[in-house]
C-alpha cells in the first residue's frame, strides 16, 4: 500500500478581484490529481513555477485545505481531519522549506528542539535528541549560534534536523535547494539521500530543477498547469520523455540531439556522411554490440555530438554519429543495421 | 539649585522647593505607567486578534476582524483632548469620578489600548509568514504559534513599538488639566503658559525631553539586546 495516496484531488483558489477584473474569479491550481507515493522512496515532483507543486505538497499535511478529492497518509484520510488530529499527523511529517523558515529568536538547538517542545517531549529527552540530530547534520559546534550567523547551506541543514526531530515517516522538501548555490545544493541533496537511506524516511522532493530529480529521486511526476502529465521511474522518464514539458526539463540536463543551425553545421562538415542519433540505455543493450555491427557491415563512424549521463543507478547515452560506407547499400536501412534495443533517429 | 535660581529667576525654584515639580513629575509617571500598563494588555490582545483574524491568518475570521478593525479605526484618530471629554461619562461610571487623575487614567488607558493595538499589529507583520507555516507544519497548535513563535519573533520590534507608545501616552497625558488632572503637562500650562512664565514652560519641556529620551534609550537598548544586533 502506498504511503501517500492522492485520489482525484482538486484545489481551487479564489482570486482576489483586481481593478481590471472586479468579478471574483477562481483559479484551478490542481486538477484531478492521482498520485501514489510508496513507502521508503524519494519521490520527485517537478514543474515550472505556478504548476501547483507547492500547493500539492501542502495538501499532504493540510497546511492548505483541499477543494475536493481524497488524500491518505498511511491509512489516515487527511482531508477530513480536525485541528487536534491534524497536529498529531503533522508531528509525523517533517517539512523543509526553500527559505528555511527558521525561528530567528531561537538558537540552532532551539530550532531543532521546537517540534519536540510542541509535541510535549521532556527536557532531557529533547536535549539528547537535539544533540543526536545536530551530529547527524554536522552542526554540533553551531548548537548555540543563531540562524542569522549561519550560511544558507547550514540553515537548510538546521531545517532538515528540525524536520527530522519527531522521527517522521515522511519528509516534505519544498524547493529545499532552490535558494542555494550548486555546491551547497549537492551537499543538501546528499543529506536528503542519507536521511532516506539511514532512516528509511519517505521523501517528497519538490523542485523545478531536473538536476535535483536526477541525482536524488527514485520516481518522478511532472506537473504542468495543475495536472500530472507524466510519472514513472526517473530513468524511464529521462530516457523517453513523452510530453513536451518533460522533454524541456530533460533538455536542461541532457542536451537534445542537434537540430537547426547545429545540425546544418554538422551536415556541412560531413557532406558525405549520414547523421544519426542513437539513444542507448544500459538496461537494453550496450554500445559495443552496435559498433561491432558497424564493423561487420564495413560502416565507419565518427562521434560528432552527444554524451553519457548517469541517472540514478543507470547510464544513459545519447550519441550523434556521422556514418559513412563505401557501399551505399550498407546505410539503406539504418534501424536494422543498428539492431534492436537502440532508439535511432536519422537526421536527413 | 541656588546658583541656577540666581541666574534664571526664582519662580521655578520656589515651585521646585514646594515639591510641585516632583509632584507633577511623579503624577505623570503614575498616569502614564498605569495607562500604558493597561493599554499594553488591551493592545496586545486586540493587536494579536487583528493580526490573527485577518484573511489568511491562523484564526482567519472575517467578522471578528471587521468589527475590531472598525472599532480601532473609529476611535484611534479622535484627538485625545476630545476623546477624554467624550468618554467622561464612562469614566465616571467605572472609576466613580469624572474628574481628576482617575478619570484621566481611564481615558488614557483606553486610548493607549487602541494605539498599542495598531502598533502590535504592525510589528507582528515583521514576522515572516513562512516561520508561522513552519511551526504549523511541525504540529504546533494555534496558541503555541501565538506564544511560542509570533510574540518571541516580533519581540524586538514590539519593544520599540512600546517605547514609541510610551512617548505618545506622555504626549496625551499633557491634556490632563482639562479634567482637573495633574502631571507635567498641567504643570507647564498652569504655572508656565497661563502665568506668562516662559522659563517654567521650557523647564518643564526639558524635564519631559529627558524623560522621553531616557525611555527611548532604554527601549532601544532592550530591543537591541533581544535582537542581538
Amino acid at each position: 500500500m502506498a504511503l501517500v495516496e492522492f485520489r482525484d484531488v482538486t484545489k481551487v483558489f479564489d482570486v482576489t478581484p483586481t481593478k481590471d477584473n472586479r468579478r471574483v474569479r477562481t483559479l484551478t491550481v490542481l486538477d484531478h490529481v492521482n498520485l501514489d507515493i510508496e513507502q521508503g522512496e524519494i519521490f520527485g515532483l517537478i514543474g515550472y513555477s505556478g504548476a501547483g507543486k507547492s500547493t500539492l505538497v501542502r495538501l499532504v499535511n493540510a497546511l492548505t485545505p483541499v477543494t475536493s478529492g481524497s488524500i491518505k497518509v498511511g491509512d489516515v484520510e487527511v482531508t477530513t481531519l480536525k485541528e487536534h488530529a491534524l497536529q498529531e499527523l503533522r508531528r509525523g511529517i517533517g517539512m523543509v522549506f526553500q527559505q528555511f523558515n527558521l525561528l530567528n529568536s531561537r538558537t540552532v538547538a532551539g530550532n531543532v528542539a521546537y517540534p519536540l517542545a510542541v509535541a510535549g517531549v521532556k527536557r532531557a529527552e529533547r536535549d539528547a535528541r537535539v544533540a543526536e540530530l545536530l551530529s547527524f547534520v554536522g552542526l554540533t559546534d553551531k548548537a548555540h549560534a543563531y540562524p542569522d550567523q549561519l550560511s544558507g547551506g547550514q540553515k537548510q541543514r538546521v531545517g532538515i534536523a528540525r524536520a527530522l526531530a519527531n522521527h517522521p515517516t515522511l519528509l516534505l522538501a519544498d524547493e529545499a535547494t532552490s535558494a542555494l548555490d550548486p555546491e551547497t545544493t549537492q551537499e543538501v541533496l546528499a543529506l536528503l539521500r542519507r536521511v532516506n537511506a539511514e532512516f528509511g524516511t519517505t521523501i517528497i522532493v519538490i523542485t523545478h530543477e531536473m538536476e535535483v530529480i536526477r541525482s536524488t529521486a527514485h520516481r518522478v511526476a511532472v506537473l504542468d498547469e495543475g495536472r500530472i502529465v507524466e510519472q514513472g521511474e526517473v530513468f524511464e522518464v529521462f530516457s523517453r520523455p513523452q510530453s513536451p514539458v518533460t522533454a524541456r526539463f530533460v533538455a536542461t540536463v541532457i542536451a537534445p540531439p542537434p537540430s537547426g543551425d547545429a545540425l546544418a553545421a554538422l551536415h556541412a562538415q560531413h557532406p558525405t556522411a549520414t547523421l544519426v542519433t542513437l539513444r542507448f540505455d544500459d538496461t537494453a543493450t550496450d554500445q559495443t554490440h552496435v559498433y561491432r555491427r558497424f564493423f561487420d557491415a564495413q560502416v565507419t563512424f565518427e562521434l560528432v555530438a552527444g554524451g553519457i549521463e548517469a541517472i540514478g543507478a543507470h547510464r544513459f547515452a545519447q550519441l550523434t554519429l556521422a556514418l559513412t560506407a563505401d557501399n551505399p547499400d550498407a546505410l539503406a536501412d539504418i534501424p536494422s543495421l543498428v539492431g534492436a534495443g537502440v532508439d535511432v533517429e536519422v537526421h536527413a | 539649585m541656588t546658583q541656577v535660581c540666581d541666574y534664571f529667576g526664582t519662580r521655578f525654584c520656589r515651585l521646585y522647593d514646594r515639591g510641585e515639580v516632583l509632584k507633577a513629575f511623579s503624577e505623570t509617571l503614575y498616569m502614564v505607567g498605569i495607562a500604558l500598563g493597561i493599554g499594553v494588555v488591551i493592545g496586545l490582545i486586540v493587536g494579536l486578534a487583528l493580526y490573527t483574524t485577518r484573511k489568511g491568518g491562523i484564526y482567519d475570521n472575517r467578522g471578528v476582524y471587521f468589527v475590531l478593525n472598525f472599532v480601532v479605526n473609529f476611535f484611534r484618530p479622535i484627538p485625545f483632548v476630545i476623546f477624554i471629554g467624550a468618554v467622561q461619562p464612562l469614566a465616571r461610571y467605572v472609576t466613580g469620578t469624572g474628574i481628576g487623575n482617575p478619570a484621566i487614567i481611564f481615558g488614557l488607558s483606553i486610548a493607549a489600548g487602541f494605539f498599542v493595538s495598531r502598533v502590535v499589529e504592525q510589528n507582528l507583520f515583521s514576522v515572516d509568514s513562512g516561520v508561522v507555516e513552519a511551526a504549523r507544519a511541525a504540529g504546533a497548535s494555534r496558541p503555541q504559534v501565538v506564544f511560542g513563535v509570533l510574540i518571541p519573533e516580533a519581540l524586538g520590534p514590539l519593544i520599540l513599538g512600546l517605547t514609541f507608545s510610551f512617548v505618545s501616552v506622555v504626549d496625551a497625558s499633557a491634556v490632563a488639566g482639562v479634567l482637573g488632572g495633574g502631571g507635567l503637562g498641567n504643570f507647564a500650562l498652569s504655572y508656565g503658559f497661563r502665568q506668562f512664565d516662559t522659563f517654567v514652560t521650557w523647564a518643564t519641556v526639558a524635564i519631559i525631553v529627558v524623560l522621553v529620551q531616557f525611555a527611548q534609550l532604554t527601549g532601544n537598548w532592550a530591543a537591541r539586546k533581544i535582537m542581538r544586533r
